[in-house]
């Protein structure tokens, strides 16, 4: 058990390099201050992830991408308002679904570029998959996606704008050989 | 008076006169129901039509190929004729538009064409009125009455 916590605090170290330069790309796309909470990593059951992650109707704007190569798994980012980041953008709301496509689009390359410059590692990441709807809903396929054996490893965070506003959440599924590569390096 | 509310993975059995089973925020999921008039009713909220070569599933209800089966149990011996049994299977929405060929974009009518084609082999005719599409669904089974209902929810 404490070498799981170990490695689980390792896991969220790491993401927390990602999740800070991706921070400040974005921050320079969207010329506003990015706010993010140090990330959290668990590793969990099915109903364990249900628990943390499924809310009941609640409406959100997801961007998913789907990573392979060394560092494979799932990135998704949940803007249950997307109005500030359309603002920042210049954006409309009919242009809303490309904005926030582009918007997991610079967090996930900038994200996976400054893990595995640290690690020696590659990873690249497909076009992303959008979603507006039934967060709970919109989350199943996620699962879907990520469940690769009887345990989920994923890696939690919150993120905002400089004034708190339009809290987003980062989760982030590392895949078989992302968490293969951050183990043996820890070995 | 009991409101089963079933969850990603879980199964229901319920055999109470006045008790109902739901399913709420249904995306790309199968959630199948199957009762037995009077006697039995049994549902399944599936994240997957199988699990990967070498898993062994300890929770029947995450998997459509173990779902089904188990509720196919429930069933046994309680004296009604398949004949007289009534399923459905519903959910399997594609909730993501993807920007290239991902093999994910199937994940939802994979659970649900399995769950539908499982409960053919058995001899039960499910409807699938309350499949597909891009909308998350909510949907209830009334023991006593045996109606059910099925409705789209979100944009």
């Amino acid at each position: 058990m404490a070498a799981q916590n170990e490695y689980l605090e390792a896991y969220s170290e790491i993401t927390n390099i990602g999740t800070g330069n991706a921070a400040t790309a974005l921050a320079s796309f969207l010329h506003r201050q990015v706010h993010l909470d140090p990330p959290r990593a668990h590793e969990m059951d099915l109903f364990g992830a249900v628990e943390l992650l499924v809310e009941e109707s609640r409406n959100t704007s997801v961007v998913l991408l789907e990573c392979n190569g060394d560092l494979d798994g799932l990135i998704t980012l949940f803007i249950e308002d997307p109005a500030p980041y359309l603002e920042a953008l210049g954006a409309t709301p009919e242009l809303a679904e490309p904005a926030i496509a582009e918007i997991g689009n610079i967090f996930a390359a900038r994200f996976l570029e400054a893990i595995g410059s640290m690690l020696g590692l590659v990873g690249h990441h497909s076009p992303p998959a959008t979603a507006v709807g039934d967060r709970s809903a919109i989350m199943q396929t996620i699962l879907a996606m990520a469940a690769g054996a009887e345990t989920f490893t994923l890696v939690r965070t919150l993120m905002s704008l400089e004034d708190g506003s339009s809290p987003a959440e980062l989760v982030y599924f590392p895949g078989e050989s992302a968490l293969g590569h951050v183990k043996s390096l820890l070995a | 008076m009991t409101r089963h509310v079933v969850g990603i993975g879980q199964t229901a059995v319920v055999t109470d006169p006045g008790d109902t089973i739901e399913m709420i925020g249904l995306g790309s999921c199968a959630g199948i129901f199957v009762i037995a008039p009077g006697k039995i009713a049994v549902a399944a909220h599936s994240l997957l039509a199988k699990p990967r070569q070498g898993e062994v599933g300890k929770e029947p209800g995450k998997y459509v190929e173990t779902a089904v089966p188990f509720l196919l149990e429930q069933l046994h011996g309680v004296g009604v004729p398949k004949s007289r049994c009534k399923a459905w299977v519903v959910g399997g929405a594609q909730m993501f538009t993807f920007g290239g060929d991902s093999e994910s974009a199937g994940i939802g009518e994979r659970n649900t064409s399995l769950a539908a084609e499982l409960l053919r082999k058995a001899g039960l005719r499910p409807d699938t009125s309350f499949v597909g599409g891009t909308n998350a669904r909510r949907a209830s089974l009334d023991f006593e009455s045996c109606e059910f209902v099925a409705s789209t929810t979100g944009s």
